[in-house]
């Protein structure tokens, strides 16, 4: 009988080591075939909330923004490799909740070289949460400010065209019009990174006459009408537009306003709560988009 | 005449469901105390009468006739008791009942008595009330409440806090099931978005300082070991693994548990019988080797106490304690263990600690109807179907899936108004390989602790285990015809467990006289 127990066990323990290997065989045959010398930018589906991966031609990850909960978390387990457990660097364009919350997962789980946010802070409980967490961490911090310039090699830039720096009893109107704004620059290629800014915001980079032209846009605020008004789209001039957006949010995002501003402009765009996570990737000079 | 001769055990059955009948009728109709009593006394008078020496000759007939209906008439006390008990437990005086409802502030000063659960946008956590403060006076009280609060900061065990808000009791909220799971948790009132504040000064009494003080250590250890088991291995496996682990649900995303339920695989993630059956068994082997029986089963007794705590003590989970405890018992003072008995006492200890969890604890009906499907149905499937050819390991978890699945199914459909095609496949697939991801996961959380390299390693191992099952639930959850959406009314889930019922017996009958003959050749 023991004997019987036992060939069982170790038939048992015969499949259990085939499939770790099969899965072990498909998860590295997966990651070679991803190390294609191409630039990614993921725009994850992480439900009513932004956040994005870059991944830089030489690997470097990028994660701008966690969402509003830890559904981030099961996003990035897809992407990165599995035994990778390190981030380079995590901006937070701004501290509204659908766009740290996830962020503050991320820190817990991954080892992060730098974080980038703006000292715009205010008085709410998850802002709070993300000061404690940041400096916990142990990270480089970084403020960034209009004019800052990450150069990640390979031709891979991102550069900050949004906000300065204020003074320490600064007092925020409204958040969003805080967020970060930047451009992902690779080859010819460029994408212009909204986070959540409205239209006043949209204003003052058109006043200051910085080069805003890209290919890819991510639309501000989530499609929002107070964002992407008609002459900031047709300066920028995008081939593409990519919306963050949860389905069936109470908000009524994104709006239909801003889809038919797209529309008559002739800008296709992908919404992460139709498509699911967004994965563009390209060579500098030409990109392809998949769902 | 054939007579029903009553075992033992069968008759403590009996008079356990007389009692559990009781209860179960209190807590969907209201029995008035009046009647309670017009039905004890009767049942006393008759249960005097039939033992009186006169009333049954005192040949075998009569001797069998006394006994038949003196259980009877003992039944009927046990189920007026039962009753009397239900109604007794839910007139139980509650002051926030008193000060909710009515759109006043109310400053309550307590502490937080369990663990934080993050749902949406919010966090909700069971408080602890010690003294309410109302405008003119104070009330020393020690009653519990449900409180909703912003999701940060995270709250924490044992935190002492002040909480000012407008009270509302359970009873004025619409959604019934919610109404239901509040009560089983003795939540005397709800509290949304209050004004929180720390409290140093509350004053309560050192052994309950004691109590916090454990619990906190113990709390403090799981989410050291979670965040290790985090840390070693990616998402959704490193959420899985602290799922079949210590029963957290928590960070497991909202898409994939929606798979579980599709694959009616959920239970795996529950903590329950399986899982305390392990634990147990790893603590026996252990201590087997360096103390004496009797002294290893006291420490797997605070082992499974630790455990159960340690996952929340769900209805599951303290079932499966009660059993396991049970169990070592047996081993260690070298006592027969009966399981049936050892059901009946588990369920008869938490009716009796909260008699809300028969009728309102849906994990407390699934958690005993598994465990009545793998005693009484276990041995039926694998006496008809024993003999057909295939590997023991398989054989084994269709025989225990089938029989759990068949008692729990009906119930499940009713609730859930859902029926899972692939449930049967999917278990086979991924279940012979539980106990293996549970070990690797365990161990890579301990390493990740210790040396977080050799955690890491250990979790590449678990991760692609885990991969493996993760894969297999998501594929068959996709499948177009995985789920059918049928809808049962009350009665027809009667009906189908009397045929369930009926079958059962019929079939341990029939493999009864199989073996009884097989002896007698």
């Amino acid at each position: 009988m023991e004997s019987i127990l036992r060939d069982q066990k170790i038939r048992t323990g015969h499949i259990a080591i085939f499939l770790c290997l099969s899965v072990f065989v498909i998860a590295t045959t997966a990651i070679a075939r991803g190390q294609d010398g191409l630039l990614k930018v993921y725009f994850l589906d992480v439900g009513q909330g932004d956040a994005e991966l870059i991944v830089t031609p030489s690997g470097q990850q990028i994660l701008i923004d966690g969402g509003p909960t830890n559904q981030v978390m099961d996003e990035l387990g897809i992407i990165m490799p599995f035994y990778d457990s390190t981030i380079d660097i995590v901006l937070a364009t701004h501290k509204h909740s659908d766009h740290i919350t996830g962020l503050m997962s991320v820190l817990d789980k991954y080892s992060v070289s730098k974080i980038v946010d703006t000292n715009r802070g205010h008085d709410t409980s998850e802002a709070k949460e993300w000061q404690i967490r940041k400096e916990l961490e142990g990270s480089e911090l970084m403020v960034a400010k209009t004019g800052d310039e990450f150069d990640f090699g390979d031709g891979v830039k991102i550069k900050i065209l949004y906000p300065d720096t204020v003074s320490v009893d600064y007092k925020t109107k409204n958040p969003n019009n805080d967020s970060i704004v930047a451009m992902l620059e690779y080859g010819s290629l460029r994408i212009l990174l909204m986070g959540d800014v409205e239209l006043p915001v949209e204003k003052e980079i058109l006043s200051k006459k910085i080069n805003i032209d890209a290919d890819i846009i991510k639309i501000g605020h989530h499609g929002s009408k107070t964002s992407s008004g008609i002459g900031f789209l047709n300066v920028v001039s995008p081939i593409v537009g990519i919306i963050e957006v949860g389905a069936k949010n109470s908000y009524g995002l994104p709006s239909d306003v801003v889809l038919s501003r797209l529309e008559t402009l002739a800008i296709k765009y992908y919404r992460t709560d139709v498509d699911g996570t967004v994965k563009l990737s390209s060579n500098g000079k030409y990109f392809k988009i998949t769902k | 005449m054939r007579k029903l001769n009553l075992h033992k055990s069968q008759v403590f059955f009996c008079l356990m469901v007389a009692f559990m009948s009781g209860i179960f009728i209190a807590s969907v109709l209201p029995v008035p105390q009046s009647l309670i009593s017009v039905i004890l006394i009767v049942a006393i008078i008759g249960l005097t009468v039939v033992t009186y020496q006169r009333t049954f000759k005192n040949d075998d007939l009569g001797i069998y006739r006394r006994r038949l209906f003196a259980i009877l008439f003992f039944s009927i006390i046990l189920f007026s008791i039962g009753a009397w008990y239900f109604n007794k437990y839910n007139a139980k005086h509650g002051f926030v009942k008193e000060v909710a409802d009515r759109n006043i502030e109310v400053v309550f000063r307590g502490y937080i008595d369990g663990e934080s659960k993050i749902q949406g946008q919010a966090q909700t956590y069971v408080f602890r009330v010690k003294e309410i403060i109302l405008p003119k006076y104070g009330i020393i009280t020690d009653e519990k409440i449900l409180v909703t609060d912003r999701l940060f900061p995270s709250r924490q065990y044992g935190e002492f806090l002040v909480l000012a808000g407008k009270p509302k009791s359970p009873d004025g909220l619409d959604n019934d099931s919610y109404v239901n799971y509040l009560k089983t948790q003795g939540v005397t009132g709800t509290l949304f978005f209050p004004k929180v504040l720390g409290d140093e000064k509350l004053h309560i009494s050192s052994l309950e300082k004691i109590v916090i003080n454990s619990y906190e250590i113990i709390f403090r250890i799981k989410n050291r070991f979670e965040r290790a088991i985090s840390q070693s291995m990616p998402e959704p496996n490193s959420s899985f693994v602290g799922g079949i682990l210590l029963g957290s649900r928590q960070s497991i995303s909202s898409d994939l548990k929606n798979d579980f339920n599709k694959t009616s695989t959920t239970h795996i993630l529950a903590i329950s019988g399986y899982n305390i059956a392990i634990v147990s068994a790893v603590f026996l082997s252990l201590l087997i080797v360096f103390v004496r029986r009797k002294i290893a089963f006291w420490v797997s007794v605070i082992g499974i106490i630790i455990f159960t705590i340690l996952t929340g003590a769900s209805a599951s989970v303290v079932r499966a304690a009660i059993m396991g405890i049970l169990l070592s018992f047996a081993n260690g003072y070298g006592r027969l263990y009966d399981q049936k008995i050892s059901i009946s006492l588990a369920a008869l200890i938490m009716i009796l600690l909260n008699p809300f969890v028969l009728t309102f604890d849906i994990g407390f009906q699934f958690s005993f109807l598994s465990v009545l499907g793998i005693a009484y149905m276990y041995p039926v499937l694998r006496g008809k179907l024993g003999k057909i050819k295939g590997p023991e390991t398989i054989k084994e978890t269709l025989f225990m899936t089938l029989s759990a699945q068949i008692f729990v199914l009906p119930l499940a459909v009713y609730y859930f108004h859902n029926f899972s095609l692939v449930s049967l496949p999917v278990n086979i697939l991924i279940l012979p390989f539980v106990p293996l991801a549970m070990m690797l996961g365990f161990t890579a959380g301990i390493f990740s602790i210790i040396w977080p390299l050799l955690g890491k390693i250990v979790g590449l191992l678990a991760w692609a285990l885990t991969s493996y099952q993760i894969w297999v639930v998501r594929y068959f959850a996709s499948l177009r015809y995985s789920n059918l959406s049928v809808d049962l009314g009350l009665w027809a889930i009667v009906f189908v467990y009397a045929i369930i019922i009926v079958l059962t017996i019929i079939g341990t009958r029939s493999i009864n006289s199989k073996e009884n003959n097989g002896i007698n050749t």
